[in-house]
């Protein structure tokens, strides 16, 4: 008998090895994250490779479940630093007709609770700037490819997912996303010679925070050519019509000369985003996010939890948070053409706006942990009234290792079941940077300089259109 | 041995794994809805609806009425611009040559092959919105000797609500005169695609 209740506590333990043995996904992108860090994205979409099951950069998976769509946005993400924007764009428009995102407005709590502790099992779901910035990195690698209508099509997906957030009032917790976007968006149009889709795009651009002087003299002269009306309801659009106004019209030959022929547009991508960790958030701290978050939580389970924290039976919640560890900061990239350092127009701080957005989603997603927790506590303590039961009329040392096991489903592999999902875009960007400068058309090498690393592009610079560079190999 | 191969195949064949088929093998495999992008059967549909109007209009007689008289008129054909938010561009790159096809076989016009025009369809690509401004039209029309241009454009409404999305999609075909900008033919036609659950 002893011998089976020893055998007991070796399989409790062995249980919880296996378990919590499990790899989330934030230590399975460590070797690509590190790879990229040093400069080395072919290294780091390898890495992806492998997890995709495929040989080659070119090669896709059979399916798009589980962590594949998310995958294949990192993937994307490393081939456009390493310099191949088809592949690239080819990975993006894969997962974006694929990609679900993560609705907190219309969704129970019980599925979000399912969502955040399902593990690579479930279809990731993409916070709201994740789905913005697929479209907004995706126009960069058409518009590298000189595919302005392709650019444009992106453009049109941004719009559509942008009034999708701003109508679910998301889009104030990611300005820089949405600027950034729009800005992209009205250079596509400008490349194509819409003009009013141009200028309809880059107010947008203006109202959500774009504010350089060099950009506003472009916005006013390009309302000057087309008589742009801005029908935004914001001041300061409605002063750049004020002045453009005053100013006069000006002939769409004279802003081309201006503002595009010859003109480069530079984007650099610096840094890298946090990524999740799971970690053991004490019960009280979470019980403070979840009453801030009442509408996820019924008071009864409100009520249950609060009870289970005061009984000590649980100490901690197992949540996903974002973590800097081990990622570069920021560094001040230095961009230059033929020895003429460059000054940017606008940026956007994607770190930030990660952070921002995380958490305004973590409170209801906490509350409806807690409330999942709650549910399975009190199945845990019904577990250990039976285990006390068997040790009454038995006495035996069979009974007490039953009592072990139903005090871990409470204490030890409840917790250690609930892996919580550390699934994020882990390679995009901490910043974007956007340049734009007019040069003289033909050859020129423009330099990105990040952290004392420095990358090189040999440009032929288009005399009658704009032409795009991108900066994303050293982080 | 062979008895044990024989089921390993077997089991293979059996697994339910994908395969695959040509349309001889499948009859309907044209029939499935694979995404929201205009697949060839909804291009069919679209472009059917147009061209039927087109070659009924009035400008296609008026052609055959000049082309009696020994002046057939030169027609060019430009790449219909995609104004959607899917990526349709090569299907209506494919759809360019099927409209040349019937503007030859069924008008009396001289057509312009585009593909002897690479680099001015590029050019009109590129430069897609101020391809159809009037003045521009005159330029290209002088470099292609066409007096008129048979294009149009593609241009959706899409709508997502939680994970189900619609897209609407009108494809406007139009004949526009090179020396005017006039339109002289424009219909439009429509369909719809849904990923509803």
């Amino acid at each position: 008998m002893r011998l089976r209740a020893q055998n007991l506590w070796a399989l409790c333990l062995l249980v919880l090895v296996v378990l919590n043995g499990c790899a989330t996904y934030s230590d399975n992108m460590r070797e690509a994250r590190q790879d990229l860090q040093a400069g080395q994205p072919d290294a780091a979409a390898t890495s992806i490779n492998k997890q995709l099951e495929v040989d080659q950069n070119t090669d896709l998976p059979g399916a798009l479940d589980g962590d594949k769509g998310l995958l294949l946005l990192e993937r994307g993400t490393l081939l456009q630093a390493a310099g191949d924007p088809k592949g690239s764009a080819r990975d993006f428009m894969i997962a974006d007709q694929r990609l679900d995102w993560l609705d907190m407005s219309s969704t129970a709590a019980d599925t979000m609770a399912n969502w955040l502790y399902s593990g690579s099992s479930a279809n990731y779901r993409a916070p709201a700037y994740e789905r913005l910035i697929l479209n907004t990195l995706n126009m960069v690698n058409f518009m590298l490819m000189r595919d302005f209508s392709g650019a444009r099509v992106e453009a049109r997906r941004f719009t559509i997912m942008e009034s999708y957030f701003l109508d679910d009032d998301e889009g104030p917790a990611m300005p820089g996303v949405l600027a950034l976007g729009n800005y992209l968006a009205g250079v596509s149009y400008e490349a194509g010679r819409d003009w009013n889709g141009a200028a309809r795009y880059y107010a947008r651009a203006w109202r959500f925070g774009m504010r350089d002087p060099v950009f506003r003299t472009q916005l006013v002269d390009l309302m000057r050519a087309t008589g742009y009306k801005p029908v935004e309801d914001d001041a300061s659009l409605q002063e750049l019509h004020v002045q453009a106004q005053l100013m006069g019209s000006l002939r769409l030959a004279e802003y081309r000369a201006t503002h595009i022929d010859g003109v480069v547009v530079v984007i650099v991508q610096n840094g890298m985003v946090p990524y999740k960790e799971a970690v053991r958030l004490p019960i009280g701290l979470a019980l403070t996010y979840a009453s801030n978050n009442r509408r996820y939580m019924s008071d009864d389970d409100y009520r249950q939890a609060n009870e289970v924290a005061v009984s000590g039976a649980l100490k901690w919640l197992n949540f996903p948070m974002l973590t800097w560890n081990g990622l570069p900061g920021l560094g001040e990239p230095d961009v230059s053409i033929g020895g003429s350092r460059l000054d940017p127009i606008g940026s956007a701080d994607i770190g930030r706006e990660v952070e921002v957005g995380w958490a305004r989603i973590s409170g209801p997603l906490i509350a409806s942990a807690l409330t999942r927790m709650v549910a399975r506590a009190i199945a845990g303590t019904a577990s250990r009234e039976i285990a006390r039961a068997a040790s009454d009329s038995q006495g035996s040392a069979a009974a007490s290792a039953i009592g072990i096991l139903a005090q871990l489903a409470v204490e030890g592999t409840m917790t250690a079941l609930d892996k919580p999902d550390t699934r994020s875009w882990t390679t995009l960007p901490a910043e974007i940077r956007v340049f734009r400068i007019k040069s003289e058309p033909g050859r020129s090498v423009f330099s990105a300089s990040v952290r004392g690393r420095t990358d090189q592009r040999t440009v032929d610079i288009a005399e009658q259109n704009l032409t795009i560079v991108n900066f994303s190999r050293y982080r | 041995m062979k008895k044990w191969m024989f089921v390993a195949a077997a089991l293979a064949v059996g697994c339910g794994e994908p395969q695959y088929v040509r349309d001889t093998e499948e009859p309907n495999l044209d029939e499935y809805t694979m995404s929201l992008r205009l697949d060839r059967k909804d291009l069919d549909r679209l472009y059917v609806e147009n061209a039927d109007k087109m070659f009924a209009s009035n400008i296609v007689k008026q052609w055959e009425r000049d082309a009696a008289t020994g002046k057939a008129p030169v027609v060019a054909i430009f790449p219909m611009r995609n104004e959607t938010s899917e990526h349709i561009d090569s299907q209506l790159d494919a759809l360019l040559s099927k409209i040349e096809t019937d503007l030859v076989n069924q008008s009396a016009a001289d057509v312009v092959s585009h593909e002897n025009q690479p680099d001015l369809i590029a050019e009109v690509k590129r430069q897609q919105s101020e391809a159809y401004d009037p003045s521009r039209l005159a330029e290209y029309g002088r470099q292609l000797g066409a007096q008129y241009f048979v294009t149009g454009k593609v241009y959706d409404s899409a709508e997502r609500i939680d994970d189900e999305r619609r897209v609407q999609y009108f494809m406007f075909m139009q004949v526009i005169e090179v020396a005017t900008g006039a339109i002289k033919f424009q219909n439009e036609a429509a369909l719809s695609k849904g990923l509803i659950k």
